[in-house]
């Protein structure tokens, strides 16, 4: 079988929030979507950051945060990245090693075209995809 | 109220020999990220995650075919009498920083499942306002946020229903240059 690719398991889709989004919006948009978190982007669409819902209720938000909150406020910078023909493995490799808990997916000209959360490797394993090399 | 009344008593458990792959499985088919593991007479004795799956299985190299899902779950599981009060699961859950409770009968058995979205939709306004601090913003804003039918909730994605936004146009440039990995501050130069 051939080696299992981030872009066969990967949500082909990518809901983003705007970095300038105030905190609540951002809530109510992804409680809306069913969905934990997404990649921020800024006013030029250019991916910022990364933001979950447990980091819109942090109940100790940065004490430098004087007005409410935005999405940039409260983001993860770190926008973790994997190519989308890269091995599935390297996704899952991401989120155990940087302990987060999405992944954005690229095509070869390095646009973000999906996503990969833990529940995506579940449907795969659900599926009888093998992960390991053989 | 009581947490029996708002819980979500439908819910798939395993077993302590099921398999992460079983796991997987079940997950898949009801979409809950959730589930408790118990023993033969249906006590919790711990809860795993889809998360638990992939961090603590497949990127450590399990084999999901043999290995037990239990050897990937979270024990002891938090859990509360399903008779409780509501504000002592909050209180649990806000002690704990878990979003979900396992809900127990008298004798120890599972009787439900207790999230925070539980909590947000279901509780009285005044119940509600006690509800742990660490959900606060959840709290006010309720299933839809409070928004009206039809309303546009972000200034960049039209209104619709769930996930069907999916052509989601990601338009604009792209900041990634080649690098696998793009750490960027709030100043990302452009």
């Amino acid at each position: 079988m051939a080696m299992l690719a981030v872009r066969d398991i990967m949500t082909p889709q990518l809901f983003t929030v705007e970095a300038d989004a105030s905190a609540q919006e951002a809530a109510v948009a992804l409680t809306r979507r069913h969905i934990g978190g997404a990649p921020a982007r800024d006013g030029e669409g250019k991916l910022v950051g990364v933001i979950s819902k447990s980091d819109l209720v942090d109940p100790e938000p940065a004490q430098w945060i004087k007005s409410e909150p935005t999405v940039g406020d409260l983001m993860n910078p770190d926008v973790v990245t994997v190519y989308a023909g890269d091995p599935a493995l390297a996704a899952v490799a991401e989120m155990a090693r940087r302990n987060i808990h999405r992944v954005v997916v690229l095509d070869e000209e390095s646009q973000p075209i999906g996503i990969v959360t833990p529940m995506d490797v579940v449907r795969a394993l659900d599926r009888g995809w093998r992960f390991d090399a053989d | 109220m009581k947490c029996v009344e708002i819980m979500n008593a439908n819910v798939q458990t395993l077993s302590e020999r099921d398999t992460v792959l079983r796991a997987a499985t079940l997950m898949a088919e009801v979409g809950v990220g959730f589930l408790p593991i118990c023993d033969q007479r249906n006590r919790a004795i711990g809860v795993v995650t889809d998360r638990d799956l992939v961090v603590r299985g497949l990127a450590k190299g399990v084999d999901p075919r043999t290995t037990s899902a239990a050897m990937l779950m979270t024990s002891p599981a938090i859990t509360c009498l399903a008779s409780a009060d509501l504000r002592l699961a909050e209180e649990l859950m806000e002690r704990e920083r878990k979003s979900r409770l396992v809900l127990t009968n008298a004798d120890g058995t599972v009787a439900g499942i207790l999230s925070v979205a539980d909590l947000v939709e279901h509780a009285p306004k005044r119940e509600a306002l006690h509800t742990l601090q660490a959900v606060l913003l959840r709290e006010s804003l309720g299933p839809r946020g409070g928004a009206e039918p039809g309303t546009v909730l972000l200034r960049d994605q039209s209104a619709g229903p769930p996930m069907a936004e999916a052509d989601l146009p990601h338009s604009g440039e792209s900041v990634f240059s080649g690098g696998h990995r793009i750490t960027n501050g709030k100043t990302f130069p452009g």
